[in-house]
């Protein structure tokens, strides 16, 4: 009975090793349909949004480095990483300090109430 | 059967003779792995809307987004630009049309809840929108400017719809007055959720609106430069070199800033060759802490194994034999761990929608993200899952496991 | 001296060397033990018993002295030629030293799995030894689930399962209740009928005169052998 489970457990992984390589190779987002649909809205919009900010408060430049402004935190580097900043230090990518720029950024603020 | 495939299948058995071990060691696995796999897949789905936000990729000849972004800069920091200077570029050679865009900061609500306005031409916006083939695929309602007349339209990015609870045709207080007296802006449609990340939190209205609602006249935050075929570069060159120009009086002290493409695809990040970011440092600690705890976990029952392994000895298994027996275990176990990782990080994206960790990584994104997180589960990432999970779970209980082997079957007994 | 299947020469062993707690368990013993034959090894306790036994059975290297098994050095003997020597030979172990949660018939056969013999080849040779044994009732049983004298059975089971040349056992009827340890004391015997050599440490007077030689050790050094 225990050599059973020896060989269930044994079949058990391969199952999931077989699941979870099946998943990778086979599963994904609708790539075509998401595509044509993105592109669509940056056409609207000229192009815009580029890395893993969807808004301007913490850094514009995590936004979208086309609204050319610099964060002086790019004082890097730290160890797998090249930031100090704590607003981007957290992001999946940032982006080095484009070699022509050496500017700060600002940002129109405007408030609207609310309805 | 071969000594060695015998020996390998008592690999599961040990696993099965220290239960809690293996728990908690798969589960310390899989606990390091699932948001490093689940960062992955976003940093793989943000690169592929990143290319296609700037459009890597366009066929030749298709005049999908423009070839150059000129900004402004005095005093060294970003200043508006003048909409002479559109009408000064759109009049060099080779470059088809520019188009002056508005791209700022704003608060909404009571919450102060932040979102980024854009404003575009109404014409461009229509023309743009004419190629689209199924607009209602990108917005449920209408785009800004289809009506004259009235207040300002906007068009508003799902999580700011969900944030504050908007639905098509619902009404903002005044924002502005203008010479026409207060306009009430109305939402004419909202983003489907799936079409881009951010396009959550952001505002499109009209070029005009968005100049009334900052009060800020002829004047843009940058101007789209589209270009025939192989001319970006040279009007660059010539943008930059003429800017300002005598005939540009309030522009002489304005230095032009131009972005194209290619600057723009230079700083996307390659794969997993990338560096940037705490993210992977996040991760070398989370791997040190993963090999610490089962270090520890490897010692639970540590005595024990070690008995057994002095057993084995007598009974005439040879060192490296033992050896082999815990290969076979570890490996089997990270196997396991791995997979159970690439499954678990698969439905956090999928059904979960990247659900809290999303949250973590990308700023402006709550717990639950109001839009489709983007993600690819690529292979690479996934093998490297496999290795990491293996070399984990065979680090943690290797030496514990060679001092006992070597050791001689009466102390190991002790 | 008369040449037997084992020999000890000489044999110390000295934990710990030149340590405040240096301990010599073992001091110069020398000692034949005949093919065929049923020795024991009886002293008190700390007299160096079972030492000697896993010095004997290889378990552990001397620190001077040598062992011959079948006329080799096993102190010039590798590790792996050490394992291969063991494989000759079978352990019964004063607490049994089952593994735990593994059915019986896989305690007595784990000896056997580097040999690449198959699950149902090995299940056939259990079967057969635990039969001999009383204990085919048993076989898919896991250890927590006998009684003490089942489990030394058990233990008696794997040494035997390899068709050992010898078998070692120390104070193999310490933790029986009487009944058992008078039944064990009879499998030895029948054991040793069959030709196989047995090494016995005990003070069980049982044993003791089942032998056909017993050499008596105090304080690490042999001070009687009688036949």
């Amino acid at each position: 009975m225990f050599q059973d489970s020896s060989t269930r457990l044994m079949s058990l992984i391969a199952i999931l090793v077989i699941a979870a390589g099946t998943a990778v190779g086979c599963y994904r987002q609708p790539v075509s349909a998401r595509a044509a649909d993105a592109a669509g809205f940056q056409k609207l919009v000229g192009g815009l949004g580029f890395g893993s900010s969807v808004e301007l408060s913490t850094c514009a430049v995590q936004f979208d480095p086309r609204l050319g402004v610099i964060c002086n935190a790019h004082t890097g580097p730290i160890p797998a990483g090249s930031l100090l900043c704590p607003g981007c230090g957290r992001f999946l990518f940032s982006f080095s300090p484009r070699p022509f720029e050496n500017l700060t950024g600002s940002s129109a603020t405007h408030h609207v109430p609310s309805p | 059967m071969s000594p060695l495939l015998s020996i390998a299948r008592t690999g599961s058995a040990a696993i099965l003779l220290s239960p809690l071990r293996s728990t908690v060691t798969v589960l310390a696995v899989v606990a390091v792995l699932v948001p490093y796999l689940v960062g992955i897949g976003m940093v793989e789905g943000l690169r592929q809307e990143a290319r296609i936000a700037i459009g890597v990729g366009t066929p030749a000849g298709e005049e999908l987004l423009p070839d150059l972004y000129v900004a402004a800069n005095q005093f060294g920091r970003r200043v508006p630009i003048p909409l002479i200077l559109a009408e000064a570029i759109g009049k060099f050679d080779g470059v088809t049309r520019v188009v002056p865009r508005i791209v700022g900061r704003i608060t909404l609500g009571k919450d102060n809840v932040e979102a980024v306005l854009v404003g575009m031409p109404r014409e461009e916006l229509h023309r743009q929108g004419s190629t689209v083939q199924q607009l209602t695929r990108l917005v449920d309602g209408e785009l800004p400017g289809s009506r004259h007349g009235e207040g300002p339209q906007l068009v508003i990015g799902s999580g700011l719809a969900r944030k504050l609870n908007l639905e098509v045709g619902a009404v903002l207080p005044p924002i502005f007055r203008s010479d026409g007296g207060e306009k009430t802006p109305r939402v004419t449609g909202i983003f489907q959720s799936d079409i881009s990340p951010w396009q959550s939190r952001m505002i499109l209205t009209t070029f005009e609106s968005a100049a009334d609602i900052f009060g800020q006249q002829e004047l843009a935050t940058d101007l789209l430069v589209f270009c025939r075929r192989g001319q970006p570069e040279a009007i660059r060159s010539r943008i930059l070199q003429s800017i300002p120009g005598p005939s540009t009086e309030r522009a002489t002290s304005l230095q032009p800033s131009v972005t194209s493409r290619t600057d723009l695809e230079s700083l996307l990040p390659a794969g997993l060759g990338h560096r940037e970011g705490v993210f992977n440092l996040l991760f070398v600690v989370a791997f040190a802490v993963g090999i610490l705890v089962i270090l520890v976990t490897s010692g639970f029952g540590r005595s024990g194994r070690r008995r057994e392994i002095g057993v084995l000895k007598a009974t005439g298994w040879q060192t490296d034999e033992i050896l082999v027996r815990s290969l076979s275990e570890s490996m089997l176990l990270g196997l396991a761990s791995a997979a159970i990782a690439i499954l678990v990080a698969l439905v956090w994206l999928e059904w979960l929608n990247g659900f809290w960790i999303a949250g973590i990584f990308l700023t402006g994104v709550e717990t639950q993200p109001a839009f489709q997180v983007p993600y690819v589960l690529a292979a690479q990432p996934a093998a490297l899952a496999a290795l990491v999970a293996c070399l984990l779970v065979t680090t943690g209980s290797a030496y514990s496991t060679w001092r006992a082997a070597v050791t001689s079957p009466a102390e190991a007994m002790r | 001296m008369n040449s037997g299947i084992l020999e000890a020469e000489s044999l110390s062993r000295v934990y710990h060397p030149g340590t405040s707690s240096e301990v010599r368990a073992l001091n110069g013993v020398s000692l034949v033990i005949p093919g065929g034959g049923y020795v024991v090894l009886a002293g008190p306790s700390g007299s160096g018993k079972t030492t000697l036994l896993s010095l004997l059975g290889a378990l552990d290297r001397p620190t001077s002295g040598h062992v011959k098994f079948s006329d080799r050095k096993l102190e010039e003997c590798s590790d792996v030629e050490l394992a291969r020597q063991r494989r000759r030979m079978g352990f019964v172990f004063q607490d049994f030293s089952l593994i735990p949660r593994l059915p019986v018939w896989e305690n007595v056969t784990y000896p056997q799995i580097p040999r690449g013999l198959s699950a149902v080849k090995r299940r056939q040779a259990a079967d057969g030894v635990l039969s001999r044994l009383g204990l085919a009732a048993k076989a898919d049983v896991p250890p927590e689930e006998l009684s003490g004298g089942e489990k030394q059975r058990v233990a008696v089971a794997r040494a035997l399962i390899g068709d050992p040349e010898v078998i070692f056992a120390d104070e193999p009827t310490s933790n029986l209740d009487r009944r058992a340890a008078t039944e064990l004391a009879a499998i030895l015997q029948e054991i040793n009928a069959g030709g196989t050599t047995l090494v016995v440490s005990t003070h069980d007077t049982l044993l003791v005169e089942s032998a056909s030689r017993v050499f008596t050790l105090e304080d690490g050094r042999l001070v009687d052998e009688a036949a």
